[in-house]
């Protein structure tokens, strides 16, 4: 599959799934038949005071300084936050905490009155980013340490293990051989189940070989 | 407007959701799913054109709010549709890659009608530019991925393909497990397509 270079354009899919991820916001006015989006209240305004969950989506349709909502910065960022100023990112189970990490934080950004999210964003990453370049180069069978990593760390550590594999293969000269090309594998595997929850006759036997 | 837990556009990202989380080569197209979504995005614009015309008639500025995030729930609709349709796309310029011309029938099953006819069409007009370059002759882009170091390759027959015709008119029959040292330029695909596997 052709992989893109991580940019969020219009059909990017992960910046559809951050843009999913819901923010706390404090309503500041009373909204007129909006009570909607408040699964707790009955009443069909919004009234000022309330806490409400609202979609990424529409938060960044506003401006920051809109009179209608105020959006409250998650703990996770916090909690980061104690974490950067001990120098200790790469023990933070980063994808436990959040999934898209980095790019809800920038999104976050402009919203923190403190201006700590952004500077948090960045440390986190420069700190983490050599410790994946390290876990990269080492890959072993024993598995990625997925629940640490988030969505852009994956990615990260993905071409980095993919790379430094083919790097390898090029060193040994193996580089040569045609293989199935992967849509293929893939697809000749499924059918393969398929086959053998069918007729449940195994297709590995092995023939004698027969050379022309 | 109904009062339920279900958020505006969320049918719309399961979509994408669901499409991104499959492990097929392609899912089946998700006609029920797009034609909620599009009646969604329908129902929406109704109700924002007629408060709107409720608005320059009164103006009442009090359900600006309201008409604004409904106004974004409908873009958020054709983003993420748009987006599942391309995601799509993507895939099936893939599959021209990576199967040729021809699409295995199972997957063809999971594909819409104007997604058919744009494979057919990608798959023109690829083949049209392959024939443009080259000085007159044409180039194979799909083939000599890595540079070959050797004429002949060995490869072992994975599967029953029937007769297959080399060049300079021998043919050779593929039967299942029999072992070859064929050209390579001639072979590069069926070892792609799975058919033949290369030993070394």
């Amino acid at each position: 599959m052709n992989s893109q270079s991580y940019f969020p354009n219009y059909y990017a899919v992960e910046d559809i799934f951050v843009t999913q991820e819901k923010v706390e916001c404090k309503v500041n006015t009373k909204l007129l038949k909006m009570g909607f989006l408040d699964s707790g209240a009955d009443t069909e305004d919004l009234n000022p005071g309330r806490t409400i969950n609202l979609p990424l989506w529409y938060i960044k349709e506003l401006k920051v300084n809109n009179p209608y909502f105020t959006v409250c910065v998650p703990e996770i960022y916090k909690n980061v936050h104690k974490a950067v100023c001990e120098a200790e990112t790469t023990h933070i189970e980063l994808g436990k905490l959040h999934p898209y990490f980095y790019e809800y934080g920038r999104y976050l950004t402009p919203y923190d009155r403190n201006h700590v999210v952004g500077k948090i964003v960045f440390e986190t990453m420069r700190q983490r980013v050599r410790h994946l370049l390290d876990i990269s180069k080492n890959a072993t069978d024993t598995g990625k340490p997925e629940h640490r990593l988030d969505d852009i760390e994956n990615k990260l550590y993905e071409s980095g293990v993919k790379t430094s594999h083919l790097y390898v293969n090029w060193l040994r000269m193996k580089f040569n051989n045609i293989a199935a090309s992967e849509m293929v594998q893939e697809h000749t595997k499924k059918r393969k189940r398929e086959r053998r929850s069918d007729a449940n006759d195994s297709p590995e036997q092995e023939h004698k070989r027969q050379t022309l | 407007m109904s009062k339920s837990n279900k958020m505006f556009a969320d049918k719309a990202f399961e979509l994408v959701k669901e499409l991104q989380r499959s492990s097929q080569t392609i899912p089946p197209f998700d006609d029920d799913g797009v034609r909620q979504v599009l009646e969604e995005i329908k129902a929406i614009f109704e109700e924002n054109c007629a408060q709107a015309a409720n608005y320059s008639t009164s103006g009442d500025r009090t359900l600006w709010p309201l008409l604004n995030f409904r106004h974004a729930a409908l873009q958020r609709n054709k983003r993420c549709l748009l987006s599942y349709l391309h995601q799509r796309l993507q895939r099936i310029k893939a599959l021209r890659w990576e199967f040729g011309s021809i699409i295995p029938a199972d997957i063809k099953t999971n594909l819409c009608e104007p997604e058919v006819t744009f494979f057919n069409k990608y798959s023109k007009s690829l083949a049209s530019y392959m024939r443009s370059i080259g000085d007159g002759q044409g180039i194979d882009l799909t083939g000599d991925l890595r540079p070959p170091k050797s004429l002949y390759i060995e490869v072992r027959c994975v599967e029953d393909f029937g007769k297959f015709e080399l060049e300079d008119g021998e043919v050779i029959y593929l039967k299942k497990n029999s072992q070859h040292y064929l050209p390579r330029s001639q072979v590069e695909t069926l070892v792609r397509q799975g058919i033949l596997q290369h030993i070394v």
